[in-house]
């Protein structure tokens, strides 16, 4: 057998476009913004970018120069660093964003956060919230506090429903145990579930979304 | 007057020894010119009817039908002689003939151009009716190096193919005879990838094919990496592959239906020993009087090999075939088969050091088949009743999880069929019971990387169906040179109701050229809607919402040149409607679409000289719309170019040589990379997230392929 084949594609060059990776999230006190740019598949240098001016509502974000985060687990060759600031987000408030770059252009989003709500669980540890209209998508989680009073999760899994029913295998000892319920607003869960491109967001790539993040403690009866 | 009436009858009963004579039309003929008194022509019509009932009493029938022994059609116009003498007849379109003939005993001989002559002993008694059926052996041609044939139909007017195992032997392949590599070679029928058995037919996807082992469903039918078939070539007859216009019979797929018939036990024994680079295999085969049976077995050495050597190659396959027949009473006959494969890996036994973190894990798939069936035959009647089983399984059982995946499938089939003087008619019955379970297990067992993403780690899944079908087929013979076929399938499957029309106008134009039109819509109800991986582990077959259906047309001329070369093209269009794709994020449910197909494939042959050829080409431009998308689907090739070349080197060396070359298949383009977010479990977490350009825009490089063999008969 004789063979003859290769891969030898022409691909064009990507368009330049700023990516955007904001995610607003309730009792965060700093707010972290992740701004990048597109590159080409092979690309290896850099692609973070400089020098943007970052507005959420009305407090201006800033670079912060002392974290520089490298990609962790993941095989590329680039640096990104992310933009900080303090932003007491607000369940149920609209929060806009605005990038403006040196070259005079502007990227612009919005997001409404989802409200708070209430958690119930009965003693069949059935778990139970209010759902909400822009709401699709949960991350269920239970946690126990170690012996230095550090949280450490016992479950985590995504949900797509307004209950859980939590395996009782799970627990050793009553307690107290901490349920944690973060609700992504439908511009995170389009952008990643859905896989889009760009969602909350104009002029350019990413997401800008919010997260509202709910906690119930329990003990457990045995 | 008397005198002359006596005389008359005496010519015509010499006469009468050559062909049937009627009797009344001499007797009419002659009274018309009698003036005899009416009391001597009562006296004259006891004579006629007492000389009549005494050549009656001495009058001995042999009927009957001739056939082609390859593909059982009817073969008219042979010429059917008593040996000896002037004395014989032609057998009809239906391949038909009556002898009347006195007592005695006799040879009768069969003759046909292009096929061996029969001879047949026969004892004639008074008043006796003897059925001597009768089937033409295709004389050798000197297949020197192999092509693979047209189906050898003497209107040349069937737009299936057919391979006989001569030729499946002669075709390059790389460690193993293999019958794909024989069917890749004809037109329109491709693979896109070396170490994946799929194939693709008329740009229909690869799951849309139909293969039968002896009329029941293989699902699975390759070995290790898809570079070879689980079908041992020495225990094969012939295999019959249609692209288009399939037998109103076949029902649940697409694409196409491939036809493998186990070999035929000839009344010499005939055993085969072979092997090859990756395996080897015995094949006995034995027919006596009443009774026939095939065994065949092969197995690859490999493992075996490399155990003595100290460095053990922990795969093995092996396949089994098993048939048997036995002609019962009253022309009743009945088939046994029976077939088993079984691939295994188990990595663990590559590293069995002390203090190795080996893994047990072992892999195996394969397929069982069994059926058991009546049939019953004779000039006018052809009818057949079988029960049968197959099975087609994958295990996983390792130390991060469990994989049990298990398709059976049960089907009691009947077919009756009735030749008259223009036509035959067929009516069929199929009841068919398909089981699904699919059993997956393990936290970090890595069956999203094998099959797809998104497959969740813990997935149980039975399914349970019932298929009842219905059908009729009329063969309409308008004249010796135009045949009108119709059909008509009822299938009722999961209250789904579906109704397929077959119809096709075959029109032998001369004894060199001929052209053929089909038309036929075909339902498919289960599919597996993504493609298998490399390994030949194929994709979970799953039941479809609503039945994808294709509706196809085709135009075909034929044409033989001299006898020695063979021309063909065929144009085709095909209407694809309800087709599915896995949904990754919702497992197991499909997205639904619909595609067209449009194209043509040129066939050129030569079948008989020190060299012999065939060439092969197909055109095709395929396109599929899923979720408003339209682009063409990921197999699409324009362009298939095949050769096959064979030589008689020297005596008993076989030199063959065949050249494959296509287009390349499309991809998507990645124009842009950046970072985000990828998940909502971890949403802290960037990783690269990919910029597409135009769903499959661009394409590979074309490919191209040379297999060289050298083969020497011992």
């Amino acid at each position: 057998m004789i063979h003859g084949c290769e891969r030898d594609p022409t691909v064009p060059e990507p368009e330049e476009s700023l990516v955007v990776n904001i995610l607003l999230i309730t009792g965060e006190s700093r707010q972290k913004a992740v701004i990048t740019k597109v590159v080409s598949n092979d690309h290896t240098e850099p692609s973070y970018v400089d020098d943007i001016s970052l507005i959420i509502n009305d407090i201006h974000f800033k670079r912060n120069e002392d974290y520089v985060i490298r990609g962790v687990g993941i095989d590329f060759s680039w640096d990104y660093n992310y933009y900080s600031d303090s932003l007491e987000v607000t369940p149920g408030k609209i929060y806009r964003m605005k990038i403006i770059t040196l070259d005079g252009d502007t990227i612009t989003g919005q997001t409404k956060v989802p409200n708070d709500f209430d958690i119930s669980i009965d003693d069949d540890l059935h778990v139970q919230w209010e759902s909400q209209k822009n709401v699709k998508a949960y991350k269920f989680s239970v946690y126990k506090k170690d012996d230095s009073g550090n949280l450490f999760p016992l479950l985590d899994e995504v949900v797509f429903a307004n209950n859980y029913h939590i395996d009782s295998g799970i627990f050793s000892g009553s307690g107290p145990y901490w349920i944690k319920i973060t609700a992504f607003d439908e511009n995170f869960y389009e952008y990643v579930v859905k896989e889009k491109d760009q969602y909350g967001i104009t002029g350019g790539l990413g997401v800008f979304g919010s997260a509202v993040e709910i906690y119930k403690n329990c003990y457990i009866k045995k | 007057m008397l005198k002359v009436l006596r005389l008359k009858y005496t010519i015509s009963f010499k006469m009468s020894n050559r062909k049937e004579i009627d009797f009344n039309f001499v007797s009419r003929l002659y009274m018309k010119f009698s003036k005899v008194k009416p009391s001597m022509k009562l006296l004259l019509l006891v004579f006629i009817v007492f000389i009549q009932s005494l050549y009656s009493e001495n009058i001995g029938t042999v009927i009957g039908t001739v056939e082609d022994a390859e593909s059982q059609t009817p073969l008219p116009n042979v010429n059917i002689l008593i040996s000896g003498s002037d004395i014989g007849t032609v057998a009809d379109i239906n391949g038909e003939y009556r002898l009347n003939l006195p007592p005695g005993k006799y040879q009768i001989v069969f003759r046909c151009i292009g096929y061996q002559e029969e001879k047949r002993e026969i004892q004639l008694v008074d008043k006796s009716t003897i059925t001597l059926n009768v089937q033409l052996k295709i004389k050798p041609i000197q297949f020197k190096g192999i092509i693979v044939e047209e189906n050898r139909n003497k209107s040349n007017i069937n737009t299936n193919y057919k391979i006989s195992f001569r030729s499946l032997q002669n075709v390059p392949q790389l460690g193993e005879p293999d019958m794909f590599e024989a069917i890749k070679a004809l037109p329109g029928i491709y693979q896109t990838n070396d170490l994946k058995g799929n194939i693709y037919v008329r740009g229909g996807s690869s799951d849309q094919n139909q293969i039968l082992l002896d009329g029941v469903e293989i699902h699975n039918p390759y070995h290790l990496l898809g570079l070879f078939s689980v079908f041992n070539v020495w225990a094969i007859e012939d295999v019959n592959i249609y692209p288009a216009d399939f037998p109103v019979k076949r029902s649940g797929r697409l694409s196409s239906v491939i036809d493998i018939k186990t070999k035929i036990p000839p009344e010499n024994r005939y055993m085969k020993a072979n092997i090859s680079l990756v395996s080897s295999s015995v094949s006995i085969a034995k027919a006596w009087e009443k009774r026939s049976m095939l065994l065949a077995y092969r197995r690859t050495y490999l493992d075996l090999l490399t155990a003595a050597m100290r460095f053990k190659i922990p795969y093995t396959f092996y396949d089994t075939n098993f048939k048997y027949t036995e002609k019962l009473f009253n022309d009743i006959e009945l088939t046994v088969t029976g077939f088993y494969n079984k691939d295994k890996i188990v990595p663990g036994e590559l590293d069995e050091s002390e203090g190795s973190e080996s893994s047990k894990d072992a892999v195996n798939w394969g397929n069982v088949l069994g059926s058991v069936g009546i049939s019953k035959r004779n000039a006018k009647i052809k009818s057949e009743l079988s029960v049968s089983y197959s099975k087609n399984f994958l295990n996983l059982d390792g130390s991060s999880g469990i994989l049990n995946n298990k398709l059976s499938d049960v089907s009691v089939k009947g077919n009756f069929q009735k030749n008259f003087i223009r036509q035959n008619i067929s009516l069929g019955f199929q009841i068919r019971k398909i089981n699904l379970s699919y059993l997956w297990q393990g936290g970090d067992f890595p069956v999203e990387e094998i099959f797809y993403e998104h497959i969740p780690y813990n997935f149980e899944y039975k399914h349970e169906d019932y298929q009842y079908g219905l059908y009729a087929q009329d063969n309409f013979f308008i004249n010796q040179n135009l045949i009108l076929s119709s059909g008509l399938r009822f299938d009722l499957w999961d209250k789904e109701k579906t109704m397929s029309p077959r119809l096709s106008l075959k029109w032998k134009i001369n004894d060199f050229s001929s052209l053929k039109f089909a038309f036929g819509d075909y339902y498919q109800y289960f599919s597996q809607g993504s493609e298998g991986i490399e390994g030949s582990i194929i994709a979970p077959l799953f039941p479809n919402e609503f039945p994808s259906k294709a509706q196809t047309y085709s135009i075909g001329y034929f044409h033989k040149i001299v006898d020695l070369y063979k021309i063909s093209i065929e144009v085709y269009q095909r209407y694809f409607r309800d087709i599915v794709k896995i949904q990754t994020d919702d497992f197991p449910s499909f997205i639904r679409g619909s595609g067209k197909t449009s194209g043509f494939d040129l066939l050129f042959q030569k079948k008989r000289g020190s060299i012999t050829y065939q060439l092969s080409y197909t055109f095709q431009k395929s396109l599929e719309t899923f979720e408003g998308v339209t682009c063409p689907p990921d197999w699409d090739s324009p362009h298939c170019l095949n050769g096959i070349i064979g030589f008689h080197v020297a005596k008993k060396w076989f030199l063959n040589t065949r050249i494959s070359y296509r287009s390349g298949i499309p991809y998507t383009p990645i124009i842009g990379r950046y970072v985000g977010s990828k998940s909502l479990d971890s949403y802290n977490y960037l990783a690269p997230r990919f910029i597409n350009d135009t769903k499959n825009s661009a394409r590979l490089s074309d490919y191209f392929r040379l297999d060289i063999s050298l083969r020497k008969k011992i």
